[in-house]
């Protein structure tokens, strides 16, 4: 159970979004530039290791029967109560995450991570089951985000570095807008499953 | 998951599940009565950046009109064919060194991810002085643009307020953000009503 273990197997070998192929609707929707990949990975994260813990906590006093709808109450009120509170004191994050914030309740890689893991293990390992899952996702939405960027606006990190980010001469002319539609979403993904194969089956191979 | 038939009844379901959803709905209400307030405060103060970068200088009088959409249309406000007046929830009377310099409106057209907030400004000269996009649950990376982009809003300034403005597609002069028809055609309502409703004020 070390932590640099935990991170390897949430961000790589056991990456939700790549590996596990769950959470795609987020990861699919929310990632048509750096920017909203990293905020949506952020709000998800936030988000991922409060239910954890406080499900891991409650993981004796829940009964199996309703433990599926316990936990999406657990999860929509820590959604809602964020909300709330990025809305009251820091509107401007508020604006720019904007329909990521309700969206978070719906992503199955939480309720995922409470069912199999949170609701079987200690407080501690949850936490960091959360953060190493929530970096997974984040990653994946990285990935994703910076290729639709770059190739359906021609711009690197738009809304980051500046209000234009580091434009790309040509293609910010004329970028292929495909790719930050939701076609543009599945032919990325696509793009990027078929490489981890490729190299996982050259792993295995040696 | 041991299924153990002590304490699995039907009554302790029943308190668990209780006693989880009334802790959740506590926390949510005492939250609620401490973010409300500064909520709204929140809201006020983008409005009235709005106002200001739409007609700066301007001190503004509220005529305290709130309309729903039937309202709107009762009112006479008519937009191209197919299109229906959008909801006004503020309108705004612009004055500057007490001279008339128009009117912003509050109003709140149904785009693709439900109702959007945007104030637009209509100058005493019949054109329009800008419009912004305040709050909105459009599509991130496309029709957020519409408030993110403030290219793309840009070109609704200066257009005749006389509430026919239509996108390309429909025959009209306004370009939509690639991939959000449904959210550009929103905002032309919204400016189309703003000016409708401003010209039934005289």
């Amino acid at each position: 159970m070390k932590f640099t273990e935990r991170l390897k197997a949430g961000v790589l070998l056991d990456n939700p979004v790549f590996m596990q192929t769950i959470g795609l609707c987020p990861a699919l929707a929310t990632t048509t530039s750096l920017s909203n990949a990293i905020g949506m990975g952020a709000a998800a994260t936030v988000v991922l290791i409060c239910s954890n813990v406080v499900i891991s906590l409650l993981r004796k006093f829940i009964p199996d029967k309703i433990r599926i709808a316990a936990f999406i109450s657990i999860i929509a009120t820590f959604v809602t109560l964020i909300q709330m509170l990025l809305n009251a004191y820091i509107p401007s994050l508020a604006a720019s995450l904007g329909l990521f914030l309700p969206l978070i309740v719906v992503n199955c890689i939480i309720l995922g991570r409470a069912e199999a893991y949170a609701s079987k293990n200690k407080v501690l390992p949850s936490a960091l089951d959360g953060v190493c899952m929530g970096l997974g996702f984040t990653f994946a939405l990285v990935l994703m985000g910076f290729f639709r960027e770059l190739l359906g606006a021609g711009t690197i990190a738009a809304g980051i570095i500046g209000d234009k980010g580091i434009q790309i001469p040509g293609l910010v002319d004329y970028p292929a807008t495909m790719m930050i539609l939701p076609a543009g979403g599945f032919l990325v993904m696509g793009f990027i499953l078929a490489a981890i194969q490729k190299i996982m089956s050259g792993k295995e191979g040696k | 998951m041991s299924e153990t038939k002590k304490g699995e009844g039907i009554g302790r379901l029943i308190v668990v599940l209780g006693l989880i959803t009334f802790v959740c709905a506590l926390l949510l209400g005492v939250v609620n009565q401490v973010t409300a307030p500064l909520i709204e405060q929140n809201d006020i103060n983008t409005r009235n950046a709005a106002m200001e970068e739409i007609i700066p200088g301007a001190e503004f009088e509220d005529l305290g009109v709130v309309l729903s959409a039937e309202d709107v249309a009762a009112a006479g406000v008519t937009l191209p064919a197919g299109r229906s007046a959008a909801a006004i929830s503020g309108v705004y009377k612009a004055t500057v060194d007490g001279q008339d310099a128009g009117y912003c409106v509050q109003v709140n057209p149904k785009g693709f991810g439900g109702e959007l907030t945007m104030i637009v400004g209509i100058s005493t000269d019949g054109t329009v002085a800008g419009a912004k996009v305040t709050a909105h649950g459009e599509t991130p990376g496309l029709g957020a643009k519409s408030q993110t982009d403030p290219e793309w809003i840009k070109q609704y300034q200066g257009q005749p307020a006389d509430g026919q403005l239509q996108v390309t597609k429909d025959g009209g002069t306004i370009n939509a953000i690639t991939g959000s028809t449904i959210t550009s055609r929103a905002v032309t309502d919204g400016v189309n009503t703003a000016a409708a409703y401003v010209a039934t004020l005289g």
